[in-house]
C-alpha cells in the first residue's frame, strides 16, 4: 500500500498542449504538444537509411527557425526544443535499424515535433478535439509521459486524469484498461476538464464559497467552449461552442502586420506579439483615439534571427487591442460566426434549469491560454451585466414589479493558464481523493465499466 | 457590440435633407456659426477605423448614411495613396479625386441607392445640384483633414511625417461591409 503516500500523477491530454505533474504543486512539471511521432517506413535497405539520416540531419539544423513557433507556445519550465545538438542527438540514436523493435521507436512532445522533420517519423496528435482519436499512439504517448517524463512507477500512484465534457463512457473504459492492465496503476480518477476548471478558480480571493456550480469559459488554442456547470455535473445540453480561440488570434494579428508591411509577419512574431502586448479595451473607438493622440501607446517589437545577427524592428500598434476585440466582436474578423461571447454566455446560461442560473451568472470562471488577456474578464463582467440588466429592465417594466437583481460576476485568477491542470492538482491532494479513486483491486473484480461513475468530490466541508 | 453609429441627430426643421442625405453642417463653413467646430467629418475620421472592419451596418440616424458615405470615400482615398506618397502629392491627388468622383446619391448609377434606401422620383434638378455642391464641401473638407491626419508622425502626434503613417495605410485594403463607392 506504499501508493497512499506518495502524491497522485495529474495529467491533463488537452488538444494542443498537454499538462504533466504531482498534485500538490503549483504549476505541472511538463507543458508539451500532444503530439507522438513514430515511424513510418517498413523496414528499408541499410544504405538508404544512412543516406536517410545525414540528410535528415542537415534539414533538422536548416528549418530550426520556421518550425520554432510550432514548440513556442509550450510554456514549460524544462524545454525541450532548446539545441539543434539536442535534436540531431535524438535522431542519431532512432532504433529503426533493430528488427523488431519499431513499435519502440517513437517520441512525444516536442521531440516528436523535432523528429518529425526527418522522412522516417510522421506526426500525429492523438487527441481531437478533446477526444483521443487513436488509441494505441495514446498509449505510448501516456508510456513515455510516465517513464520518460514523470519517470515514476505506476504502481505505487494514483493517477488522475481529464476528460472532455459529453465524452463518451467507452472512451473511458477504454483509459481504464490502459491504466489498469497495461501500467498496473495503482487507482485512477477521471474527471470533467470544466469542473477542474471550477476548482482551480478558489485560489482567487474573490470566491468565498467553494461550490461546484459555475459557468465556464474554456478557450485553448482550436476552439472556445461555454460549459455550465451545476454542483460538480455538467449540464450537457446546454454547452455552446465559439469557433474562435487563440490560432484566429494569431492569424489575425498576421493580417494586421501584412495590411501594414512589416519586415516580419511570420507566424511566430503574430504570437509573440499576442502574448506580449495584447489586451482588451472598454471600447476600441476610444482607443484608437488614445493612440492616435499618445504615441507611447505603440510598442515595439524585436525580431532576432538564429544566430542573433540580424535585428528587425516591428511596431506593433492597434493589433495590441483588435485581436482580442474578436471575442466581442467575432465580426471584425469572421464572416460566418457573428455572435459575441458575452451574449452567447448569456444564451448559455438561459438554456439551463432555471433553480441553477442565478449561481451561473455569479460564477463565470475563464479557463485557458486565451483568457489570459488584460482586464478580458472585466469586460466580459461589464457586457453580460449589459445584457442581463437590459432583460430585467424590460420584464420589470412588463410585469411591473421589482426583480431582485441578478448579480453577474466573472472569476479570473492568476492560475487560468493551467487552470485544468492546477484544480486537478488541488482535488488531487486532498486525503479523501484516494478514497475516491478506482482501485486496481476494484478493476480485477468487477470490469473495466466500474470507471463509468466516479463519486464526486465532497466539497462542502 | 455592433459598428459604431454617428452621433449627430438630424432634426427635419433646421437641417435639410435631400435623397434621404441630410445636409449637416460643416465646421468649416463660414456661415455655421457653431460654439464647438466638432462636424460630421470629424466623427468619420473618429470612427473610421473601428468601422472598416465591420461587414454589417444598420442605418439608424439619418446622419449614419452620410458617415456610410463618409467612411466609404476614406477607403477610396486610401488607396490612392501609396506607402512612399508625398504630402504635397498627396494633397494634390485628393483635392483633384474629391471634385472628380461626383456621382450623387439617388443618381441610377450611385451604388449605395438601394442600402440608402433613397427614392429620388420627386426630387428637384435644384435640389440634386444643391446635394451635389453639398457632397462636395463635404469631401474636400474630409480630404484635407485626413491628409492632416495620415501624414502626422505616429509616435509624435505634434510632429509631420513625410510619408503616409502605415497606422493609417493598414486600412487601404480594408472594405468597410465589402462595398466601395
Amino acid at each position: 500500500m506504499s501508493y497512499l503516500n506518495n502524491p497522485a500523477v495529474v495529467m491533463d491530454n488537452g488538444t494542443g498542449l498537454t499538462k504533466l505533474g504531482f498534485a500538490g504543486n503549483d504549476s505541472p512539471s511538463y507543458v508539451f504538444p500532444t503530439a507522438i511521432a513514430t515511424t513510418t517506413g517498413k523496414s528499408t535497405g541499410s544504405s538508404t537509411r544512412t543516406v536517410d539520416q545525414s540528410f535528415s540531419n542537415l534539414s533538422v539544423s536548416d528549418s530550426n527557425t520556421s518550425k520554432a513557433y510550432l514548440t513556442s507556445n509550450s510554456t514549460s519550465a524544462t524545454n525541450f526544443n532548446s539545441s539543434a545538438t539536442h535534436s540531431s542527438a535524438i535522431l542519431s540514436n532512432h532504433l529503426s535499424g533493430k528488427r523488431g523493435t519499431e513499435d519502440l521507436d517513437f517520441y512525444i512532445g516536442n521531440e516528436a515535433l523535432l523528429a518529425s522533420q526527418s522522412q522516417q517519423y510522421s506526426l500525429s496528435y492523438p487527441i481531437r478535439h478533446g477526444q483521443v482519436e487513436n488509441w494505441d499512439h495514446m498509449e505510448r504517448f501516456w508510456e513515455n509521459s510516465i517513464f520518460k517524463y514523470l519517470r515514476t512507477e505506476p504502481e505505487d500512484h494514483c493517477f488522475l486524469l481529464t476528460e472532455p465534457p459529453l465524452n463518451p463512457p467507452e472512451n473511458r473504459e477504454q483509459v481504464a484498461e490502459i491504466f489498469f492492465e497495461s501500467f498496473n496503476c495503482a487507482g485512477l480518477y477521471i474527471a470533467v476538464q470544466a469542473v477542474l476548471a471550477l476548482a482551480a478558480s478558489w485560489s482567487s480571493p474573490k470566491v468565498t464559497d467553494r461550490s461546484l456550480t459555475g459557468t465556464v469559459i474554456d478557450s485553448g488554442d482550436g476552439v472556445t467552449h461555454v460549459i455550465p456547470v451545476a454542483e460538480g455535473y455538467v449540464i450537457g445540453s446546454a454547452i455552446k461552442n465559439v469557433p474562435i480561440a487563440g490560432r484566429d488570434i494569431t492569424n489575425f494579428i498576421q493580417q494586421i502586420l501584412r495590411d501594414r508591411g512589416e519586415l516580419d509577419a511570420s507566424l511566430k512574431t503574430a504570437e509573440a506579439i499576442k502574448q506580449e502586448f495584447c489586451y482588451v479595451a472598454p471600447d476600441i473607438v476610444k482607443e484608437f483615439n488614445k493612440y492616435d493622440r499618445d504615441g507611447s501607446k505603440f510598442a515595439q517589437y524585436i525580431v532576432e534571427n538564429q544566430d542573433k545577427t540580424s535585428r528587425k524592428l516591428i511596431d506593433v500598434g492597434y493589433e495590441r487591442f483588435l485581436a482580442p476585440e474578436i471575442f466581442f466582436n467575432p465580426e471584425i474578423c469572421s464572416s460566418d460566426f457573428l455572435t459575441p461571447l458575452p451574449t452567447l454566455v448569456d444564451e448559455t446560461i438561459r438554456s439551463c434549469p432555471i433553480d441553477v442560473r442565478k449561481g451561473l451568472y455569479n460564477n463565470i470562471v475563464l479557463s485557458g491560454g486565451s483568457t489570459m488577456f488584460k482586464d478580458f474578464g472585466r469586460r466580459l463582467q461589464r457586457d453580460v451585466k449589459t445584457i442581463v440588466n437590459k432583460r430585467i429592465e424590460h420584464s420589470e417594466q412588463l410585469s411591473g414589479t421589482k426583480s431582485t437583481g441578478i448579480d453577474v460576476q466573472v472569476v479570473s485568477h492568476r492560475r487560468q493558464r493551467n487552470a485544468v491542470w492546477f484544480g486537478g492538482s488541488l482535488l488531487a491532494q486532498t486525503g479523501e481523493f484516494k478514497s475516491y479513486c478506482h482501485t486496481k483491486a476494484d478493476y480485477d473484480e468487477y470490469g473495466p465499466e466500474i470507471v463509468r461513475t466516479f463519486s464526486l468530490f465532497n466539497v462542502a466541508q | 457590440m455592433p459598428a459604431y453609429h454617428s452621433t449627430f441627430i438630424v432634426d427635419e426643421r433646421y437641417t435639410k435633407v435631400i435623397n434621404n442625405i441630410p445636409l449637416l453642417a460643416l465646421a468649416s463653413d463660414n456661415s455655421v456659426i457653431s460654439g464647438d467646430s466638432y462636424d460630421i467629418t470629424d466623427e468619420v475620421l473618429d470612427l473610421f477605423k473601428a468601422n472598416t472592419f465591420f461587414k454589417n451596418f444598420e442605418i439608424i440616424n439619418s446622419s449614419d448614411r452620410l458617415l456610410t458615405y463618409g467612411i466609404l470615400y476614406i477607403n477610396s482615398c486610401l488607396s490612392l495613396l501609396s506607402f512612399t506618397t508625398s504630402k504635397n502629392d498627396a494633397i494634390k491627388k485628393l483635392y483633384n479625386f474629391a471634385i472628380d468622383s461626383n456621382v450623387v446619391p439617388g443618381e441610377p448609377n450611385f451604388k449605395l441607392n438601394n442600402m440608402f434606401m433613397i427614392n429620388s422620383s420627386t426630387t428637384s434638378r435644384g435640389d440634386f445640384e444643391e446635394l451635389k455642391q453639398y457632397l462636395q464641401a463635404f469631401r474636400i473638407v474630409l480630404a484635407n483633414k485626413l491628409v492632416q491626419r495620415v501624414y502626422t508622425d505616429f509616435k509624435d502626434a505634434t510632429k509631420e511625417a513625410e510619408v503616409p503613417s502605415k497606422f493609417w495605410m493598414q486600412f487601404s485594403k480594408k472594405k468597410f461591409m465589402n462595398k466601395s463607392l
